[in-house]
């Protein structure tokens, strides 16, 4: 078995560098890109998390070790294997990412990520304490199964991460053509990033963007819908310990006072928002909500609704709307 | 990751967050109109629909009320805001002075809130609106 470095551990010079640089950027065109508190924090929140990795990551490689020997094909360190470990395992991410804003459970450990208001190279170091204990890596084990040593797949892992790094950015509009239709980029990554209604739960890639593409996730940033960053219920404070652990005490208050076991186990693995009695926000009733008053405003606009309903879809053989005929008969 | 990495990484962190405060980044970013504060009340608080909006004389503070008792308060936090949604709030006073008029707010039983607006017609639409 080659003895293969963490990709992580050899990006950190690069890393600092580029914040620094950012922060220079943001110096000259917009102060508020960054804020010193806020900075503090999502660099706390990484260095936390580069612990519990160090802490959990034993465990992790000793499952994978277990799993690895069900295998179904013994996979060899030649290069177009890395390759296709690469791809594999960013489908595995795109997996994760999707279930960690559709789960409440994983959710609870990636909202640390999202939790800044601010989009910038210190945001994609805010990243989770608690992703051990959420179970996370169990969207990596079929990679293990299908046979890819445990050594290749954390390799590509660590690339994955090292990838989205500066794509957490506002300096870089858009990329060339080719590059945003096949890789996610700073635009991409934008909108997932977003809490405004058309862009919520969507753009879960890691690496390559085709996997929302493929799979009905991806919409592309619009100028004229500047993303707004954060959460639904945004953060009072700068607090390390509430943006690593709110959404674990949310679970734990609404478990101990759900009526019933099918209650209890939507507060745990329902979407975030879920309630059982329809009294919160998922992003559902968020975007159902955006879309009525949409609608709304383009009716009273200019009379072109976008409605898919007979009563407002225009009938030019009826001389308008049926709504408008019907009014003035 | 060993230890000298660990320390390394503790200290890049430490410098980095020095240095955004020394270049002065962040700052309060300024509300002007209540029509700025609809919007962010909008934008912060899932749900919410304004009708009516007020900004303090110093641009950092600001108020929507989506009808009566129905209100978000919006603070600064750091480069951001943060909002706060209140059903039941009422304007408790509200007077002239030199600077604006002032309005007391009565968040809940135990919580009151004051904001000092120099728009006059604003601040009584935002007082009808909300109730008292």
């Amino acid at each position: 078995m080659p003895d293969l470095p963490d990709p992580v551990d050899l990006a950190i010079p690069a890393f600092v560098a580029l914040v620094l640089a950012e922060m220079l950027v943001a110096r000259i065109k917009d102060r508020s890109r960054y804020c010193p508190r806020d900075t503090l924090t999502s660099l706390m929140l990484g260095f936390g998390s580069t612990i519990a990795s160090v802490l959990a990551g034993g465990m992790v490689f000793a499952l994978a070790i277990w799993v690895h020997q069900f295998r179904l094909f013994d996979i060899s360190y030649a290069w177009y294997w890395f390759v296709a470990a690469f791809v594999l395992d960013d489908l595995a991410y795109y997996v994760f990412h999707r279930s960690a804003h559709r789960v409440r459970w994983f959710w609870a450990s990636h909202v640390i990520h999202h939790s800044s208001q601010h989009y910038n190279l210190t945001t994609a170091l805010r990243q989770t304490w608690t992703g051990f204990f959420s179970l996370g890596f169990i969207f990596r084990i079929p990679l293990f199964l299908i046979g890819f040593p445990q050594a290749m797949v954390f390799f590509c892992a660590g690339l994955n991460l090292v990838y989205q790094f500066w794509i957490h950015t506002e300096v870089i509009g858009r990329m060339p053509r080719w590059f945003e239709a096949v890789m996610n980029t700073p635009s991409h990554h934008r909108v997932h990033h977003a809490t405004n209604a058309r862009y919520l739960d969507k753009n879960y890639a890691g690496v390559f963007i085709v996997w929302d593409k493929m799979f009905g996730t991806f919409e592309p940033e619009r100028d004229d819908d500047r993303p707004r960053y954060g959460i639904v219920h945004n953060l009072p404070d700068f607090s390390l310990i509430r943006a690593a652990f709110h959404e674990w005490w949310g679970i734990a208050k609404d478990v101990r006072s759900a009526p019933g076991l099918r209650a209890r186990l939507g507060y745990m693995f329902g979407p975030p928002g879920w309630s059982h009695d329809g009294s919160r926000d998922t992003s559902e009733t968020i975007k159902a909500r955006w879309l009525a008053r949409q609608r709304l405003s383009a009716i009273a606009d200019d009379g072109a609704s976008p409605l898919p309903h007979p009563a407002t879809q225009r009938q030019d053989d009826m001389g308008g709307r049926v709504g408008e005929r019907a009014g003035t008969a | 990751m060993n230890g000298w990495l660990t320390a390394a990484s503790l200290a890049a962190v430490l410098a980095l967050a020095g240095i955004a405060w020394l270049l002065r980044l962040g700052g309060t970013q300024q509300l002007e109109t209540g029509a700025d504060a609809i919007r962010l009340a909008e934008a912060l608080s899932s749900g919410f629909e304004g009708k009516a909006g007020i900004v303090s004389t110093s641009g950092e503070l600001a108020a929507a009320a989506g009808g009566p008792g129905d209100l978000v308060l919006i603070q600064p936090l750091g480069a951001r805001h943060r909002a706060e949604r209140f059903v039941g709030a009422r304007v408790a006073m509200l007077s002239e002075g030199a600077d604006g008029i002032a309005i007391t707010l009565r968040l809940s039983p135990q919580q009151m809130f004051r904001i000092t607006v120099a728009d006059a017609v604003a601040a009584r639409a935002f007082a009808r609106v909300l109730g008292d």
